[in-house]
Parts: structure tokens; C-alpha cells; sequence
């Protein structure tokens, strides 16, 4: 055999076979990974064997080497079909899909260690070797056909439910096996039509071209953006091919037109010059061409400078936080064409602050998350991790292809979240140092904007701490001034209350001692001074209620009680004042007995007493009525007289604390001297109750007082 | 003791305590004065004009009119002039005394202070 058909069988199997292993020790937990590199050896067993045979000398050997290259060629499509169900996605992949897949040549193997595929060799000195054929060698072309065509269905439906990147890489898988099929085809198959076989031997090297694409497409590394790389090419394809054109243009003008003679020390001249002129231009013309096919290819493009420039316009445009973040996404989206963004703050292993574009869901993320995103401490690429890594876990639930982190001083402030490029495009090695360089920037940004937040927040909650302590002390002197103004007064009141009484007790008693004084005049100072000590124990008994209420150490003690009884019991406290002057008091009793009331019968009796005096001391003419009703599950009293009425000012002052409205005085009300205390007293026994009182009266006409009070 | 009714000597309490105003009636009755009271400054001032007392016993804290004013009415008016008044009141500040004074007022008594037998004096001195 010559030489070059080793060369070409040496280069195809070693490449293939330190593909395959690559791939393989690339994640050999991986199905794909496991599925490529079964393709890779088989391809490669397939090669060599192929070669061996032909370099083998003696029958036997050489049906072994056949052998081997079938047995080779069985796994090929089998391995092929096995890496269509895991790559770029599983499918399908379980027990029953590996039995029919894997079973068919296991069997073809052992009917191949028989006769019954290839039957022997068909002359051990015509080359390439001629197998010849047994029964079973239509099985063998059966399986290869099925599992290819099987395995490109299997492709062709993945192609529509797997993302862009994904795509992509079947794209690369089918190109490569098309391009090789197509080659291998023109080589092996077309060319030999017409006779010429002799290129047959390099057929296995198109096998390279598929199982090199098929593990770019696998490994497909942000280092190696195949656009760039073309780019790149074309670039220097158009710089050389321009070097060469100037170069020879001007040799030729130097050689044909301005030496006659172009030889020896005038051509040497003629290229260091023209040396010259291409060392000055290259970077110029190099520099247009960049320009040109990026304008091309890069339409999309940033610029970095550009960037930096104006990130740094927005990291000075707000110191507001929320507001800050918002327009650093926007800008970094928009600027490098990203579907989504997320800026997640965190602080003491909690978010902080977040903010995103075009994510569908918050990204809330986990204690657990955030620690171990804290932890990994790198920029995160999504098709650069690992299956089973968190990490990859973490991104694939967020739909999220890249994190990067935002730092400051070394310290983790938060992540960069962003969802796949708007081209469909990886991220280039390029854009992450970028997006890394940026968000350094970023990380920065917002720290200033953080501390300026914060220090405006506890501005804040301090002054308005200070605003509610202040209020608070100074709602406490209000209430201590009032209290005061209040204790004051009502010491002077009371003083002044219970000193006039003691003054004209004082004065009666003073007059027993007078020779003058008869008998009858003795009764009389005798019953008024009685008079003054009554009005006296009263005054002292409503000031201890009053005090009472006032600290709310008043307890009732309530039992069922009839109204009727203890409104007539009360009245009849009342009849010798009524006869003596002159006006009447009856109570309309209601046309169905009450249920008993639930109250304190001493305390409501009280406020019977209260009331009843009050009117009888302002009436003169006519008298006082009190009616019962049920109103609304409550009793509603009412004590009304035909007096002398309450005037409308004086209407709200009523219930207050020895309040006695002005026209209360009068000599004709000789009974003068309540003590300006028990409407006070009544209205807080009724409101303990759960009852209310209030007020109607017309000057002139009369007054009526109204209050309710629970019935059982 | 008492003489003929035209000649005793007329009081008029203005008062609005009843409890005092009983007191004082019943014990200057006693003396054999003619007493008539009124509960407030308007009454009191009203019965004054009218009737013309030798003396008023006159409260300042009232209502309506107060004490001070009626004084002072009472003492700018021509045909009242004459009348004797002696505040009875329970203010005990100097000015308030003073200020009775320059309306006019014969005496000035603070009532927690004076025994019943010492206004009665005052009462007896003033209408000698």
C-alpha cells in the first residue's frame, strides 16, 4: 500500500479517537459526551481496520481485518442514532431505545463471527479488498439505513422544540455528517463511476469533518465564536490577497517600466522599498478591512469605549437606588441586544433590592442560591457548566444564561442576571470580559447610590423619630398641663363648694349663742344647718364620684333589676319637695312590662335622684313626667319638666364638670346650690352601662332628659 | 328693738349661695333689719334701684352682672349713691379689694375669713 492512504488513515483514526476522548473526559457522565465518543471509535476502529486488512498478508488475517471494519461499521450508526436521542436534548432515552438500538448489531456481530455475513475474501491481491457477501449482508444495510434515517427524524423534530443555541448545534451536527456524506460520496461513489478511483483512499478523512463539528457542536465554547473566527478570516483572506496584488503590481512597474534591466542590485532596491511600503500600510489596510466586515458582520455590535462612556453617563445621571438600576439593565440590554436582565442586590446572604427587564418571573432567589453563588465566586456561563452543578440548576430554573458578579472592595453586593442574546448568538469571550469590565463599574454605581440611600433613609426614619418622640412629649405636657389645669381646678371648685356650706353652718350655729334667738328661730336654725350639713355630705359624696370616675375606680355591680320599681322607689324620695312646691311628678309607665335591666339599681338610682332634683329645682309651675320604653332592645328613660328650659349655649356644657348653666340662679329658685356635679356623675354611670344620655329642651317651655340602658 | 316699719333700716343681700344668703337674712332679721336678697347682679341691681336700700351685702362672683359692676353702677348713679355697700366675697386678692375700693365700696370683706358676728358689725357700724 502507499503511503499516503496511511497517512490519511493514521490522521483520521488518531483524530478521531483524541476527539472522542476529549469529548469523552470532557463530562463522560454526560449520555451525548458518551454516545459522540462511541461514534468517534467506532469511525475509528471502522479506519484502521479497513487499513490493516489491506496491509495484511494471508488469507486469514485479512477476513479478520474485514471482519473488523464491518464490525466497526455496525456501531456507527447505532452510536449515531444513541447521540440523536441525548444531543443537544434528551429524548426518548430509556431501556426499550437502547435495546433497539444497541441490539441489532450486537447480533449482526456475532453472525459476523459465523459466515453468514461476509463469507470470505474475493482475491487476496486485488485492492481495496473485495469481501464477498453472505445471506445475511442485507440486514446489515437494512439497520445502516433504517438507523440514519432514523436518526435524522429524531434531529428534525428536536429542531423545533429546542432553543436557538440548541438548534444551532444540530445544524452543525447535520452539516458536518451531510458535508462528509457529500464528499465522501463524490469521492468514493461518483469519481470511481468514471474511473477514477484512486481518490477512493482519502474518503475516510471527510469522516474528520463530521466527527470535528460534531464535537464543536457539543463543546461549543463562548472562546471559539465561529462568526468571529470567519470574520477573522476573511479579514486577513482579503489582507493578504491585497498585500500580494500591491505587491506584485509594483515589482511589475518596478521591473518592466522603470528598470530596463530588473536584476541583481536594482531589484533589491525595488522589493526593500516595496518591503517598505507594505511594513507602513499593513496596519491601515488592515484597520479598513476590520472595518468593513465588521460593519458586515458585527451590525449588532458594541463599542467599548463607547460603552464605558456612556455607562458611565448613567452611573452619574441618579443616585436613587431603584431608579439607578433601572436604567443600568436598560442601558446594558440595549446596548448589547440581551432579551432579559436582573439586578439582584444582596446583603447578609438576603436580596436587598431587585430589579428586572423582561423576565416573566421575580427572581426571588434562595438563601441557599445566594450562598452558593457567593461561594462559586466566577462568572457564570450557562453552556459552560457542567450538568448537575448548581449552578446550572440555579440558571436553567431563571432561565438565565449568564450571572456575573457585582463586587466592590472584594465583597459580593449582588449578581447580574441576563437571559440569551437577542441574535441567538453565545456570549464571546469578548462580551463577558466586557459585561465584567462593566459591571465592576456597576457594582460601584450602585454602592455609591446604596449608602446614599441608606443614609437618606435613616435621615428619615430619624427625623421622624424625632418628630413622633417630640409629638409625644409634647401631647404628654398638654395632657399633664391639662391635668393640672384641671386638678387645680377642681381643688378651687371644691374648695369653694364645700367652703360655703361649712360657711353658713358656721353661721347658723354661730347664732345659738345669741340671747335673742327664740325658740321657734332655734328650729329653724336647726333645720337649716341640717340642710347644710345634707347639702355638705352630698357635695362630698358626688366630689369622691367624681374622683372615682375621673381614675376609673368606679365598679357596678350589676344585677337584673325592674325599672319600674326602682324609678317609683325614686319618686318617692321627691314627693315632699313636689307638694311643698306646688307642681306635680307621675310616671307613664309603659303598656307592657319591661324585661329587667341589667344594671347597678345604687348607681342608675343616682342618676334617677340626679335627674329628678335637677328638674323639680328649675321647675315652678306644671311638673315633671318620666316615661319607660323599650327602644331597639334598650330601656329608654325620659324625665321631662315644664321649667324654665336650659339655654342652647349652655346645651354643650351641660355634662361637664361643675358646670350650673347662669340662669340656674335666681332668687325664685330658693333650692339653688347643686353642687354642678351630677349630671356629670350621671352620664358616666349610663355610659358604663353601654347606654347614652342626652338633652332636648326649649327655654321657656322645659326640658327633657333621655337615657337608654340595657335590658336583659 | 325694732321700731316702726318706716324707719327700720333696709339690706339687700345680693347673693347667689342660698345656704349664705339664708344666714345672713336670718341674722340680720334677727337686729331687727328689713331684709330682701337677690340671687344675681341683674336682680340685685334692679331691687336696689327700686327699692333703694340703706345697705347692699354684695357678692362679686355672680352671674349675669357681676358683683363689680353692679358696684360700680350703683355708685355712679346719682339716686343710689348714697347707698352703703359692703362687698362679702370670696376673692381674697389685693387688687381685686382695691379696685372695690376706688368704685366706691364702704367696706370689703372676704367671706372664709369673717366670722358671721364680725359682718354683722360692719353692717351695724355702717348704718349708725
Amino acid at each position: 500500500m502507499d503511503l499516503n492512504f496511511f497517512i490519511i488513515v493514521f490522521i483520521v483514526s488518531i483524530t478521531n479517537l483524541i476527539l472522542g476522548l476529549f469529548v469523552f473526559f470532557r463530562n463522560w457522565k454526560s449520555p451525548a459526551n458518551f454516545a459522540f465518543f462511541g461514534v468517534a471509535l467506532s469511525v475509528s476502529v471502522w479506519s484502521i481496520s479497513n487499513y490493516i486488512g489491506e496491509i495484511s498478508l494471508g488469507y486469514n488475517g485479512v477476513l479478520f481485518w474485514t471482519k473488523m471494519t464491518f464490525f466497526g461499521s455496525f456501531f456507527i450508526p447505532a452510536f449515531f442514532l444513541f447521540f440523536s436521542l441525548c444531543f443537544p436534548v434528551q429524548r426518548y432515552n430509556n431501556l426499550i431505545s437502547k435495546i433497539f438500538i444497541f441490539l441489532p448489531p450486537i447480533l449482526l456481530s456475532f453472525l459476523l463471527i459465523g459466515n453468514t455475513i461476509v463469507s470470505g475474501i474475493n482475491s487476496l491481491y486485488v485492492h481495496p479488498i473485495e469481501p464477498l457477501f453472505g445471506p445475511f449482508y442485507p440486514l446489515f444495510g437494512c439497520y445502516f439505513i433504517t438507523a440514519s434515517v432514523f436518526s435524522f427524524i429524531i434531529f428534525w423534530r428536536k429542531l423545533k422544540i429546542v432553543k436557538v443555541r440548541q438548534r444551532i448545534q444540530i445544524y452543525f451536527v447535520l452539516a458536518g455528517f451531510f458535508l462528509a456524506l457529500i464528499l465522501a460520496s463524490i469521492t468514493n461513489l461518483i469519481l470511481p463511476a468514471f474511473g477514477y478511483s484512486q481518490l477512493g483512499n482519502i474518503g475516510p478523512l471527510f469522516t474528520i469533518i463530521f466527527v470535528s463539528l460534531t464535537a464543536y457542536a457539543i463543546v461549543k465554547h463562548h472562546l471559539m465564536d465561529i462568526r468571529f473566527i470567519v470574520v477573522k478570516s476573511i479579514t486577513y483572506f482579503f489582507l493578504f490577497f491585497t498585500i500580494i496584488l500591491v505587491y506584485t503590481f509594483f515589482i511589475f512597474i518596478f521591473g518592466a517600466l522603470v528598470f530596463k534591466n530588473f536584476t541583481g542590485i536594482e531589484a533589491y532596491w525595488a522589493s526593500m522599498i516595496v518591503a517598505l511600503a507594505i511594513a507602513f500600510t499593513i496596519q491601515p489596510i488592515k484597520r479598513v478591512f476590520t472595518r468593513w466586515t465588521d460593519r458586515i458582520f458585527f451590525k449588532d455590535n458594541y463599542n467599548f469605549e463607547e460603552l464605558t462612556s456612556k455607562l458611565n453617563e448613567v452611573a452619574t445621571s441618579t443616585i436613587v437606588l431603584p431608579e439607578l438600576l433601572f436604567k443600568f439593565l436598560n442601558f446594558l440590554m440595549e446596548e448589547m441586544r440581551i432579551t432579559r436582565g436582573a439586578l439582584i442586590l444582596i446583603e447578609k446572604g438576603k436580596i436587598y433590592e431587585t430589579e428586572s427587564i423582561g423576565y416573566k418571573q421575580a427572581i426571588n432567589l434562595l438563601p441557599k442560591e445566594i450562598k452558593h453563588l457567593v461561594n462559586d465566586n466566577k462568572t457564570e456561563v450557562f453552556d459552560e457548566i457542567e450538568e448537575g452543578d448548581f449552578s446550572k440548576d440555579i440558571m436553567r430554573s431563571y432561565n438565565t444564561s449568564l450571572i456575573l458578579h457585582l463586587k466592590t472592595e472584594g465583597e459580593i453586593i449582588g449578581f447580574l442576571f441576563l437571559g440569551e442574546k437577542k441574535s441567538g448568538d453565545i456570549y464571546s469571550f469578548q462580551d463577558i470580559r466586557v459585561l465584567e469590565i462593566i459591571t465592576d463599574q456597576v457594582a460601584l454605581g450602585i454602592q455609591n447610590a446604596k449608602a446614599y440611600g441608606k443614609t437618606q433613609k435613616f435621615n428619615l426614619v430619624l427625623k421622624a423619630e424625632i418628630d413622633r418622640a417630640t409629638k409625644e412629649l409634647r401631647d404628654v405636657n398638654d395632657r399633664l398641663v391639662q391635668a393640672d389645669k384641671s386638678k387645680d381646678e377642681f381643688i378651687s371648685l371644691a374648695s369653694h363648694e364645700i367652703r360655703t356650706p361649712i360657711a353658713a353652718l358656721e353661721g347658723y350655729l354661730s347664732m345659738l349663742n345669741l340671747q335673742k334667738v327664740d325658740i321657734k328661730a332655734r328650729d329653724e336654725i336647726a333645720k337649716r344647718s341640717y340642710e347644710s350639713v345634707e347639702r355638705l355630705s352630698t357635695l362630698v359624696k358626688d366630689l369622691l364620684d367624681v374622683s372615682r370616675i375621673d381614675q376609673k375606680r368606679i365598679k357596678l355591680n350589676k344585677q337584673p333589676t325592674r325599672l319600674e320599681r326602682l324609678i317609683q322607689r325614686a319618686m318617692e324620695g321627691f314627693e315632699l319637695q313636689t307638694r311643698d312646691k306646688k307642681i306635680y311628678i307621675k310616671f307613664q309607665k309603659p303598656e307592657k312590662m319591661l324585661p329587667e335591666a341589667n344594671i347597678d339599681p345604687e348607681r342608675v338610682g343616682e342618676v334617677f335622684n340626679n335627674l329628678i332634683s335637677n328638674a323639680i329645682k328649675y321647675t315652678y309651675k306644671g311638673g315633671i313626667t318620666i316615661s319607660l320604653e323599650e327602644k331597639d332592645n334598650m330601656a329608654q328613660i325620659t324625665v321631662s319638666d315644664t321649667g324654665m328650659g336650659i339655654p342652647k349655649n349652655a346645651i354643650s356644657h351641660l355634662f361637664q364638670k361643675f358646670y350650673q348653666a347662669e340662669t340656674a340662679s335666681s332668687v325664685l329658685s330658693n333650692e339653688r346650690g347643686g353642687t354642678g356635679l351630677g349630671l356629670y356623675i350621671s352620664k358616666n354611670i349610663v355610659e358604663m352601662h353601654g347606654g347614652k344620655i342626652w338633652v332636648e329642651s326649649t327655654e321657656g317651655k322645659g326640658t327633657a332628659f333621655y337615657f337608654t340602658l340595657p335590658l336583659i | 328693738m325694732p321700731k316702726a316699719s318706716s324707719k327700720r333700716k333696709r339690706i339687700l343681700i345680693v347673693e347667689d349661695d342660698v345656704a349664705l344668703r339664708n344666714v345672713y337674712e336670718m341674722r340680720l332679721k334677727l337686729d331687727g333689719y328689713d331684709v330682701i336678697v337677690a340671687g344675681d347682679g341683674e336682680e340685685g341691681l334692679s331691687i336696689a334701684v327700686k327699692e333703694k336700700p340703706d345697705l347692699v351685702m354684695l357678692d362679686l362672683m355672680m352671674p349675669k352682672i357681676s358683683g363689680m359692676d353692679v358696684l360700680d353702677i350703683l355708685k355712679s348713679t346719682p339716686e343710689t349713691k348714697k347707698i352703703s355697700v359692703i362687698i362679702l366675697t370670696a376673692l381674697t386678692q389685693e387688687s381685686v379689694k382695691t379696685k372695690g375700693f376706688v368704685f366706691g365700696a364702704d367696706d370689703f370683706m372676704v367671706k372664709s375669713e369673717s366670722k358671721l358676728e364680725e359682718i354683722v358689725g360692719k353692717v351695724k357700724s355702717l348704718l349708725k
